[in-house]
């Protein structure tokens, strides 16, 4: 058989690990609680972890490609804030040709946070953080305390359902399938990898390093946009600080997937592997009662473990390969 | 027989405090194998950079088939049939084989890659040329020769016209060198000229057709390689006299050993070395750049490990102990890279000089600023160090006296070893005057000094004995008086007498 693409066979080892734990815990709940193996806790579970999942995968392009998006809540809170005054409308056609708007608004927050980082060098922490902090501060201007209106029926059918299957899932496919396919089976998506090991050997070998860097960061600002529409659908208003625990989340699920954050190592599978595993994590201490501020302290610690996890297995294999060399 | 392919007229290029290149010429005929030749930063490789669009002239053009060649970046030069192949590993590790050696020109359809067309080139490639690497595998988990196997797959996968090697044979045994010729013979008779940079001067004289020798960014001469012998090649690449800047140290007393290493290798640098350092001498590392003598300071200072032997300093074993408590003990290491691992940019003149002795002025974990200020003054006096302010910034001070701050801030430690890593580097001639006095002034006083310098001049100039380094072994062993630059350079290439 001809093998599809190059990257699946690298780190499937480490995918398939996250994959097994997310099933354990899975199963372990299904027999601990009768209220989470509910159909209805089920399905609600999957419609909940697409938010975290599509812009965790932005944020993946980000961190392979060498930078970190921390602007991504923020433009997800910005995002809700115009839908429920665009979106605040009774044509279903408008509402669509404002979610249209928001999208291309997230690609240009990603382009303004690309050129500050690729042309003018201001490190991607910095540009990222500020741009962050402007932007929170805009949706607090556009919409002070949650409220607007979403059109009842681009909500409705956004979030439609089908027994197990729901409309949400089926966009965070065809974004996976997409962006799959730009990340494993064109020239820039082997690029983010290149830029992410070393940007001095990809300019000399003749990467555009510049133009790739940015297209990482217009991708991310394009997820945190999408997760932002599903959110103001979800909840049927705005809210200008619902995005602020996604932009932690979104890298804490990239990482556990097994993307390291010196750039250039990374799988979107994990990426949503590791999302889910978040969101589930929630939804259970969620179901068991467990205080929101430790649940604070458990997502940190997660990621904690997960960056120790990956930093030791990298240096066994290092050493593995010094070995056989 | 064959034409011109490639001409390069009047290249010049500067770099901040060195000409590198001047006014130089150079040209290649079809199907030719031209060597470029001289010490280490004669400018052969930013002549080659100039070439491969890494490094853009200050003056001059190049032609290519008599047609006006116009370079900006390395993608270019590849696009317009020249390959390079890097001296060091210039692949990205987390990538597979097949992806490095078609990054930013690879094989699509509709925008989408074509892995199954890319790797059947590979494999075609391969074929014709004896190689076995799976394309799939990632570089990472490659060896070093199999690395340099996918960096001239890269460079001739695309059928070049021009082909520069920059020293291809540096990591590879004799089996490989061997075969990495017959590929050369190859292509030769395909037409392809190749650019052939190499320290081994009998590899030279065995596959090359024409000699460019350059020394301190001019070309010496172009000889062709029947019509001249390895010694009319080597004293054209060194060719200079001693002049009279270096101290006189004819009559300088030694002392007994205070540093000894005993057996020591450092993994893929130093193979099994053992040497002693004595009281006030100055003893030389010679060799090429790249034969593991910068490692070796940086692992007698405790900055890279030791994979094997001993390292002694005045009886005592060090080695169980770290980089901090050597300098405590007294070991100084003045860096090359004085900007990027040496001085603290943003930092003020005092605070560069007093770094590295805090621990000397601890007082329950407060310094003692008084006698901080005191001491570095005492250092500026006696180095003569040229500034308007003790808390001047320290990128206002010349080359030559930033140097001096570096001797001066490991002096205050009151070392007994001091390891220098190119002393004079970046450093005007009157300022390099001063620099070897205060080296033959610390001897004096009994520091025993290990030097690096890639200067043949400053090497023969300075040191009372020579170890001449050759793929991490000690290839011979000069006394002052006995060393040549003829003499050292024999060793440096491996040369056997």
């Amino acid at each position: 058989m001809k093998k599809r693409g190059i990257k699946i066979d690298k780190q499937k080892k480490g995918v398939i690990t996250i994959f097994t734990l997310l099933s354990v815990v899975f199963i372990i709940m299904c027999f601990y609680s009768s209220s989470f193996r509910s159909f209805y806790n089920i399905t609600n579970l999957l419609v909940q972890c697409v938010p975290l999942a599509c812009v965790a995968i932005g944020q993946t392009f980000v961190i392979v490609s060498g930078g970190i998006d921390l602007s991504v809540g923020s433009t997800i809170s910005i995002c809700t804030a115009i839908a429920s005054k665009l979106l605040n409308t009774d044509s279903v056609f408008e509402a669509f040709i404002g979610s249209m708007l928001i999208l291309i608004m997230g690609i240009f927050i990603g382009l303004i946070n690309g050129v500050g980082i690729n042309f003018l060098n201001v490190p991607p922490l910095i540009t990222t953080l500020c741009s962050s902090t402007i932007l929170s501060g805009l949706a607090l201007y556009i919409l002070p305390i949650a409220g607007g209106r979403i059109n009842k029926d681009f909500a409705r059918f956004i979030f439609r359902k089908w027994t197990i299957i729901s409309m949400p899932l089926i966009i965070l496919l065809i974004i996976f399938l997409i962006m799959r396919t730009i990340l494993y089976k064109t020239s820039i998506g082997t690029g983010f990898y290149a830029i992410g090991k070393n940007r001095q050997i990809a300019k000399s070998m003749g990467v555009n390093v510049r133009r790739t860097g940015i297209i990482a960061y217009v991708i991310a600002g394009f997820c945190a946009a999408i997760t932002g529409l599903l959110l103001a659908c979800r909840m049927r208003v705005g809210d200008p600080t619902c995005g602020v625990p996604f932009t932690m989340d979104s890298i804490t699920a990239s990482v556990i997937g097994g993307t390291s954050m010196s750039g250039g190592v990374g799988l979107l599978s994990g990426t949503i592997a590791g999302a889910f595993l978040i969101g589930m994590l929630s939804n259970v201490m969620n179901n068991l009662a467990v205080n929101q501020f430790y649940q604070y302290v458990l997502k940190g610690g997660l990621l904690i473990v997960a960056m120790i996890v990956y930093s030791i297995s990298g240096q066994i294999e290092r050493k593995r390969n010094e070995r056989s060399n | 027989m064959s034409s011109d392919c490639l001409k390069m007229i009047g290249i010049s290029k500067r770099f901040p405090g060195v000409q590198a290149l001047d006014d130089v010429d150079f040209t290649l005929k079809r199907g030719e194998i031209h060597a470029l030749v001289g010490e280490n930063g004669a400018g052969k490789s930013t002549l080659m950079n100039i070439l491969g669009g890494n490094v853009k002239a200050d003056a001059g053009y190049m032609e290519l088939n008599g047609k006006i060649l116009d370079i900006s970046c390395p993608i270019e030069s590849l696009n317009k049939g020249i390959g390079f192949v890097h001296q060091e590993s210039n692949l990205l590790e987390n990538l597979t084989v097949l992806e490095n050696i078609f990054l930013a020109r690879e094989e699509t359809k509709l925008g989408i890659l074509n892995h199954q067309t890319m790797r059947d080139k590979i494999v075609e490639f391969q074929s014709i040329y004896g190689y076995q690497i799976d394309p799939d595998r990632y570089v990472s988990s490659l060896s070093i020769v199999e690395k340099q196997s996918v960096e001239i797959i890269r460079a001739l996968i695309c059928d070049p016209q021009i082909l520069i090697l920059d020293e291809p044979t540096a990591a590879l045994d004799s089996n490989e060198t061997e075969r990495l010729f017959s590929i050369l013979s190859q292509l030769q008779n395909k037409g392809v000229a190749i650019i052939y940079i190499s320290h081994r001067i009998e590899e030279i004289f065995k596959i090359s057709q024409r000699i460019t020798v350059l020394k301190d960014g001019k070309v010496v001469g172009v000889r062709k390689t029947n019509c001249v012998d390895k010694d009319e090649i080597i004293s054209m690449m060194v060719g200079r006299v001693l002049e009279d800047i270096y101290p006189n140290r004819k009559n300088h007393l030694i002392g007994k050993p205070v540093l000894s290493l005993r057996n020591v290798s450092i993994h893929k640098h130093i193979h099994e070395v053992s040497f002693d350092l004595h009281e006030g001498e100055i003893l030389g590392l010679g060799g090429l750049e790249g034969h593991g003598q910068r490692e070796l300071l940086r692992a007698i200072f405790g900055d890279i490990a030791f994979s094997g032997g001993s390292l002694f300093g005045c009886g005592n074993s060090y080695d169980k102990v770290g980089m901090r408590k050597r300098i405590h003990s007294g070991i100084g290491y003045v860096t090359h890279d004085r900007r990027g691992d040496g001085l603290f940019l943003n930092e003020t003149v005092q605070k560069n000089i007093a770094i590295a002795s805090l621990h000397l002025r601890n007082r329950l974990g407060f310094i003692d600023t008084n006698q901080e200020k005191k001491k570095v003054l005492e250092k500026i006096e006696q180095m003569s160090i040229k500034i308007t302010d003790i808390n001047q910034s320290i990128t206002d001070l010349s080359g030559g006296n930033q140097q001096k701050v570096m001797l001066a801030r490991w002096l205050l430690i009151n070392p007994y070893v001091l390891l220098i890593d190119e002393p004079t580097k970046g450093v005007d001639v009157g300022a390099r005057m001063s620099v070897y006095q205060i080296i033959d002034q610390l001897t004096k006083e009994g520091i025993g000094i290990l030097l690096f310098t890639s200067d043949m001049m400053e090497l023969i100039g300075l040191s009372d004995r020579i170890l001449v380094f050759y793929e991490g072994k000690i290839s011979g062993e000069l006394k002052r008086g006995e060393a040549t630059e003829e003499k050292i350079m024999r060793a440096a290439s491996g040369i056997r007498e």
